[in-house]
């Protein structure tokens, strides 16, 4: 089932689709985190499906009869969902990583990612080897980052002095990834729970370790959700005399965001109608439910075109038994379901 | 320079594995051969005992592709259990379930081939499961919030890796005929999670050094104070008495037994490690008991022990209580590192019991010791007021010399308790800090070896003082202006001890002052 052969970076590495260039470098270099990178990716799509499955849009970035991603074009427009998914992808590769490491599943895992002198034994014998969180959200940060960073890079080149107007948009619009997938960490390294053991002496608190342990994932999709619904509308400024474009509010007199918030550039559309080309599938289809105040309810999920009623009959499992241990045994019966989708 | 951290952990997330043999070939599962299981909640077992699921860790874990190693240096390793329960209307959790561990954990020398595990321990380990849930996460998928457990206490790390292998056994028939038998409410199990904490090889270096530095200097002193008190001509007092005692028990609690644990193993140095602060706690609070006692300057019936036995109960009580706990804790951990005492009811009460009784005691004690202060605080204005303007010159002078001493010794220690305090609380604001938002490296964060550091050497410098300060002068005072210690005047004549009299250091320095 491992998709990736450590003996062969180079082909596994190919093998995957969508990376850009720093990407894939990375990928060869750890070959052994792009397990976790990836079941992290994957964690990232189930979770905001997960979030999303009562709304217009529901998340649908793979396409479930050919398995390909979906050329999601309205994501690369800065709307709010576009923010939710750099948010999500980030903390869950960061999640995944760091779960991975304290399996002691990766012996790439690293002490303390900001440091490259590995010197090893010594250095744990010094001073140990704690922060798995830290790797974890080092890695998020040089692999889903490096996505963004081309254009940058490019203005580097260019350099600072004549940038045109769609030079800065695009500039700006990686500034804004890059803030999301940064809110994303944020929100993780939030929802860390501290955890402390005292062993002085009798075991009195004179002497105290503290560890931060990661929540379920569902926690940090809850949080990264709750920032999705108070996302901040912005825009990117250039400013005479400083090298580097700032994101400020679009209307200033709201708060401004704080670097856990979520931001984004455009207003979303209102995914009612399907737009192939946009990657909008449109809520035709959609199983929706009559009640008025419900986010999934059929006159706001169907757009006001109208629903239709279709009546099943489903066999269910039903009058469970509990058989000790670890058996529920089940009976059939059949039970009729009422159905309401959209038009 | 950068001082380490006093301690460090390691987190390690359990992998499952499937043993067919459920155990019973004695073979130690680790990596290398483990069938795993990368979902427990979709994973059916052949056997209804559950003996086949294996939790496995390897400790430490290999980071940057080298293969960490425990060192001596580490001085102990512990280790903490979590427990994930996940939301199940079928297997449900009940409040207090009794959780059974099969543990074994295993070791492996340097030398030896890659998997080539030796037996440490075997123990079956009972713990209660403390979880809470909030009411909207009662649904599937929801997880429960519970309480770590104790798994091990190792009080010394001798061996480079450790394997450790747990089982969690369900015995079905028990659990039909009574269903508070062990394993049966603990609820869907989706993993364990295991956290490893060690001493930090760098401040074990500090540490050592600064108490190898500290022993000789404290053991001349005390040496010093012992021949200051040989020479007199009359008996020690009491109070000179508890200096010495508490100068002795600094030594001893200074002494760098430690370093031979670098070489060989020996488990009890963490009980002895104990037992050493608890014998200087002891000595100390007795000490200022004394001393406060000994300021009474109206009480007749000083310098004798006797008159602080009531007093004197509450310290012993306390660390009695304290010495028994730890007896029992850490003394049965030598031989099942696996022990804890909480975990049974019994021993959980009896724990309790000690505790609450020191408790008490603790704080009866620091009732009666303001409670004395206080008295000697009131003396002191009332006999500064009445005997200032007195016209013998040795009883004011005597008295005088009695206030300074004590209001000297009075405003060092809360100046070192105050000192402690304030470090503690950086300490504490450190951690917090280290947990803040975007602040990860705030100045304070690496403050906490310092405070060990810090008030270790207070706490020696507390006792050299007085060791100094305190020690009674060898010279002879004639003349006019002859000092007399500690005893009312009314009793010289009747007194042979004080036939020649001796002054404190204390009451030299003050005597050019009041001249």
């Amino acid at each position: 089932a491992n998709r990736f052969d450590r003996d062969k970076p180079g082909t596994s590495c190919k093998s995957l689709k969508g990376l850009t260039r720093r990407q894939m470098r990375f990928c060869k270099k750890n070959i052994d985190l792009m397990e976790s990178v990836r079941s992290g990716s994957l964690a990232a799509h189930a979770e905001c499906q997960f979030q999303f499955h009562k709304r217009r849009w529901n998340c649908t970035l793979i396409d479930p009869v050919t398995h390909e991603v979906i050329p999601d074009v309205f994501l690369y427009e800065n709307t709010r969902e576009s923010a939710f998914v750099h948010a999500i992808s980030s903390a869950a590769v960061a999640y995944k990583v760091t779960r991975d490491c304290a399996r002691g599943i990766s012996e790439r895992c690293g002490c303390d990612y900001s440091k490259n002198d590995h010197s090893g034994k010594s250095q744990f014998q010094y001073q140990g080897c704690s922060d798995n969180v830290k790797f974890g959200i080092g890695v998020s940060k040089e692999f889903v980052d490096s996505a963004q960073r081309r254009v940058l890079m490019m203005k580097d080149d260019n350099g600072t002095s004549l940038l045109g107007p769609s030079q800065l948009s695009a500039d700006g619009m990686h500034m804004i990834n890059l803030h999301n997938n940064q809110a994303g960490r944020q929100v993780l390294e939030k929802s860390l729970r501290r955890e402390c053991k005292c062993h002085g002496m009798s075991g009195s608190c004179e002497m105290r370790t503290c560890w931060d342990s990661l929540p379920n994932f569902r926690h940090i999709g809850m949080a990264i959700k709750d920032k999705f619904d108070g996302a901040a509308e912005v825009k990117v400024v250039k400013e005479d005399g400083i090298e580097k474009p700032r994101i400020v509010m679009k209307n200033s007199q709201f708060k401004r965001h704080t670097n856990a918030d979520l931001v984004y550039m455009t207003p979303s559309p209102d995914f009612c109608e399907s737009d192939p080309l946009r990657g909008i599938l449109g809520t035709k289809g959609r199983q929706c439910t009559l009640a008025p105040n419900a986010i999934d309810d059929c006159s706001l999920l169907c757009c006001g075109r109208g629903y239709e009623k279709k009546v099943q009959i489903v066999e269910e499992k039903c009058n469970c038994k509990f058989i000790y241990c670890c058996e529920v045994r089940c009976e059939p019966c059949q039970k009729r379901i009422e159905k309401y989708l959209c038009l | 320079w950068y001082a380490p951290s006093p301690s460090s952990y390691m987190e390690f997330e359990m992998i499952t594995c499937r043993d067919e043999t459920k155990g019973l070939s004695g073979e130690w599962i680790h990596r290398d051969n483990c069938q795993q299981i990368s979902e427990l909640s979709e994973y059916t077992p052949s056997s209804f005992d559950l003996r086949e699921i294996v939790f496995i860790a390897k400790m430490p874990h290999t980071r940057d592709g080298i293969e960490l190693e425990y060192s001596p240096w580490f001085q102990f390793l512990l280790g903490v259990l979590h427990v994930d329960v996940e939301y199940s209307e079928h297997f449900k959790y009940v409040a207090h379930a009794p959780l059974e561990l099969e543990v074994r954990m295993g070791y492996r020398d340097k030398e030896s081939k890659k998997n080539e595990w030796k037996e440490l321990v075997t123990s079956n380990v009972t713990r209660i499961l403390e979880c809470t849930i909030a009411e909207d996460e009662k649904k599937a998928g929801g997880t429960y919030d519970c309480d770590m457990l104790d798994l091990f206490e190792l009080g010394s790390s001798s061996y480079p890796f450790y394997l450790i292998n747990i089982r969690i056994p369900i015995n079905q028939q028990a659990c039909q005929f009574d269903n508070k038998s062990a394993n049966c409410q603990i609820g869907k199990l989706t993993g364990l999670r295991l956290i490893e904490i060690h001493q930090n090889g760098g401040f074990t270096l500090v540490w050592l050094w600064t108490k190898t530095f500290m022993t000789p200097v404290v053991a001349i002193c005390l040496w010093w104070y012992y021949n200051r008190i040989n020479q007199l001509a009359r008996n020690p007092l009491l109070l000179e008495r508890a200096i010495l005692l508490l100068g002795l028990s600094l030594v001893i609690l200074d002494f760098p037994i430690e370093w031979i644990s670098l070489t060989y193993r020996i488990p009890f140095l963490l009980l002895i490690s104990d037992l050493r602060q608890g014998l200087f706690y002891t000595v100390l609070f007795s000490f200022w008991l004394i001393f406060a006692g000994e300021h009474l300057i109206d009480d007749n019936t000083r310098n004798n022990l006797k008159s602080y036995r009531f007093n004197l109960s509450f310290i012993i009580t306390a660390s009695l209580g304290l010495l028994i706990y730890d007896l029992i804790e850490r003394g049965i951990q030598l031989y099942d590192p696996f022990y804890s005492v909480w975990s049974s009811p019994t021993g959980s009460q009896i724990a309790y019991f000690a505790i609450f009784i020191s408790a008490i005691s603790t704080v009866a004690y620091f009732i009666f010791l303001f409670f004395k202060i206080a008295r000697v605080w009131s003396t002191i204005k009332s006999k500064r007021s009445a005997q200032i303007y007195q016209t013998s010159e040795n009883r004011r002078l005597k008295v005088e010399g009695v206030i300074y001493r004590f209001k000297f010794l009075m405003l060092f220690t809360l100046l070192c308790s105050a000192f402690t305090i304030a470090a503690y609380f950086m300490k504490q604001y450190g951690e917090a800090q280290l947990h803040g938002d975007e602040a990860r490296d705030g100045f304070l964060t690496g403050s906490t070896s310092a405070f060990f550091t810090g008030a270790f050497g207070m706490c020696n410098i507390y006792v050299l003082l007085l060791l100094a300060m305190y020690a009674p002068s060898h010279k002879h005072y004639r003349g006019a202006s002859q000092l007399i210690d500690e005893n009312d005047d009314d009793e010289i004549m009747e007194d042979p001890s004080n036939q020649h009299t001796e002054s404190n250091a204390m009451t030299t320095f003050l005597k050019p002052s009041t001249d």
